[in-house]
């Protein structure tokens, strides 16, 4: 699983043409809605925002994997936007700008690392980093919110 | 999903283990099954090799999602006795994966078998490709991304899996189908050489993966010497064998138990890949039986899956995909006989269950009555009382 990171709201509006975008919101439902960036419930806090600032936000998808082909296909989009907000991680932005090569799309997330989860416990644990992100190794969080958390709950006896 | 690719040779592999060991090999279904180095048909392919060569392999253990430690610990507690006798554990998993055994069997020797290079993508021309690297594999992120084949080249790694450094040679025998002769695999069951042979049988609650319940009794065959018909997933081969697969009585009642199924299950069922394909086989137009009037509630409750019992066949593979791939037996049967249903939980919607989310069910369900969620919608402003609630759901924005 992969954990990617939200960028605030106010970097996310700078990359917006309040007059010339229509926006699509394509949220990813599995490592994403587990890590707190995407799924329905991000889905919606984000694109409530953006219809209340004035965007004119036309289509909104919550699909099974951003990051899979036959899977996007499948959910058979007709997008009358020009612009999409993909909540998902760096690779479902990849796959959505193949995809959809007319349309700007937008990359809102940065990758920290793979994670290890425990769904009994709701928590991830960040056991490979990208580069960037070193100092995330070992930092816990809350599943579904991306919510920090302190202390060790996941033991991990090895590294690769 | 995670990008993995073999790291290993076969000869390694031999060299990390002893004739001695009883080996277990453990497959996550996810992420490394798309990138052709897990799952079910590869841990076979292993089995086979290792017998070859006198290994003792003691069980194969599939996990939906292996990066999920939670499930890890509860395969271990499931299997106990198998794993208390076991000395070496190889596994087919991404490098998160492999972490997670080695966490939750610290003192068995856990044998890794692939290197994990970052994200990616499931592209239908390309297969899976990497698109977002670690940076420590000097790859530059590429949004049309490397292929499997640029990494084996590149990182001096090994091409797909491990049968392709040697071809496994198990045992045959030979069978008689219909007549003709057939060389099938020993020990497989009859519905599993069936297959690998591309004889079509028609199966709904039979998969490899997940075992053999015998449920459906579309799958029914003819054995010469035995008495009655036989479901062909529940009956291993024998040398010699004769069976009749295709017949007046058997495709009278393959048809009989279709049409059973879809009065039961209601007409939308027939959109479903299978049974489209055996409706048509069996020149079925239209059914006999009186359509079921149940019209029980859709569970959307999940974050993740929809469950509508009304097309339920009662195959039990989500029942065995939860109980024996996550080891949560969050679904189960509830009643009996002709009242019997499958329900989650304690009959509670899925959303108050300790469900994984790992879509092992929704995988393995041949009506589509558990699908993932996928939600698309065109937005022509919100409600009212939506933008109302609006400030209170934004206090946990980042």
């Amino acid at each position: 699983m992969i954990f990617a990171k939200i960028e605030p709201y106010e970097e996310i509006i700078k990359k917006l043409d309040k007059k010339e975008d229509k926006i699509a919101i394509i949220s990813c439902n599995t490592c994403a809605r587990t890590c707190g960036n995407g799924g329905l419930n991000k889905l919606n806090e984000l694109g409530l925002r953006l219809i209340r600032d004035g965007y004119y936000v036309t289509d909104e998808a919550v699909i099974l994997y951003a990051c899979s082909e036959p899977i996007l296909k499948e959910a058979k989009l007709d997008l009358d936007a020009n612009t999409i907000i993909v909540l998902s991680c760096s690779a479902g932005w990849a796959s959505l700008t193949r995809n959809f090569p007319d349309k700007k799309v937008l990359k809102v997330t940065e990758d920290i690392g793979l994670v290890m989860t425990d769904t009994d416990k709701e928590i991830f644990k960040v056991v490979m980093p990208y580069k960037n992100h070193e100092s995330e190794m070992g930092k816990e969080y809350r599943t579904g919110t991306g919510e920090p958390l302190f202390g060790e709950k996941i033991k991990v006896r090895c590294t690769t | 999903m995670i990008i993995s690719v073999r790291s290993l040779s076969y000869d390694e592999l031999k060299r990390n283990l002893s004739q001695d060991d009883k080996i277990v090999i453990w497959s996550c279904d996810t992420c490394v099954k798309h990138c052709g180095i897990a799952g079910m048909e590869k841990m076979e392919v292993l089995e086979d090799l290792l017998k070859e060569d006198g290994y003792n392999v003691i069980k194969k253990e599939l996990i939906s999602e292996s990066c999920q430690i939670n499930l890890a610990k509860k395969h271990k507690v499931a299997q106990e006795d198998i794993f208390t006798d076991a000395t070496a554990i190889i596994v087919l998993t991404c490098e998160i994966g492999y972490q997670c055994v080695k966490t939750v069997f610290p003192h068995k020797k856990v044998i890794g078998t692939a290197k994990t290079f970052g994200a990616g993508n499931f592209s239908n021309r390309k297969g899976p490709i990497l698109t977002s690297p670690f940076e420590s594999t000097g790859l530059a992120q590429n949004t049309e991304g490397y292929t499997l084949n640029n990494l084996v080249e590149n990182f001096n790694l090994f091409p797909k899996f491990f049968d392709a450094d040697k071809t496994p040679n198990p045992p045959m025998i030979t069978i008689t189908v219909d007549g003709k002769p057939l060389t099938v695999k020993k020990d497989s069951n009859l519905l599993d050489a069936l297959l690998a042979n591309r004889v079509k049988i028609p199966h709904l609650c039979y998969e490899s993966s997940l075992g053999a319940a015998g449920a459906c009794r579309l799958c029914l065959v003819k054995v010469k010497d035995k008495r009655g018909l036989i479901p062909s997933c529940c009956i291993p081969v024998e040398p010699g064998m004769e069976v009749t697969i295709e017949d007046e009585e058997l495709n009278s009642l393959r048809k009989s138990i279709l049409q059973m199924i879809i009065a039961e299950c209601g007409e939308d069922i027939q959109q479903t890949r299978d049974i489209r394909y055996w409706m048509r086989r069996y020149g079925i137009t239209e059914n006999r039986f009186k359509l079921s009037e149940k019209n029980e509630g859709v569970d959307d409750s999940s974050e993740v899956l929809i469950r509508d019992p009304n097309r339920c066949i009662l195959c039990g593979r989500c029942v065995r995909a939860c109980a024996n791939l996550s080891g949560q037996k969050v679904i189960n049967f509830a009643n009996r006989g002709s009242n019997m249903v499958t329900i989650t939980g304690l009959n509670e919607p899925f959303a108050n269950t300790n469900c994984a989310n790992c879509l092992a069910c929704a995988h393995y369900c041949p009506t589509n009555a558990i699908t993932p969620k996928s939600i698309t919608k065109k937005i022509s402003g919100y409600p009212f009382w939506t933008l109302i609630s609006y400030p209170r759901k934004m206090a946990r924005t980042s």
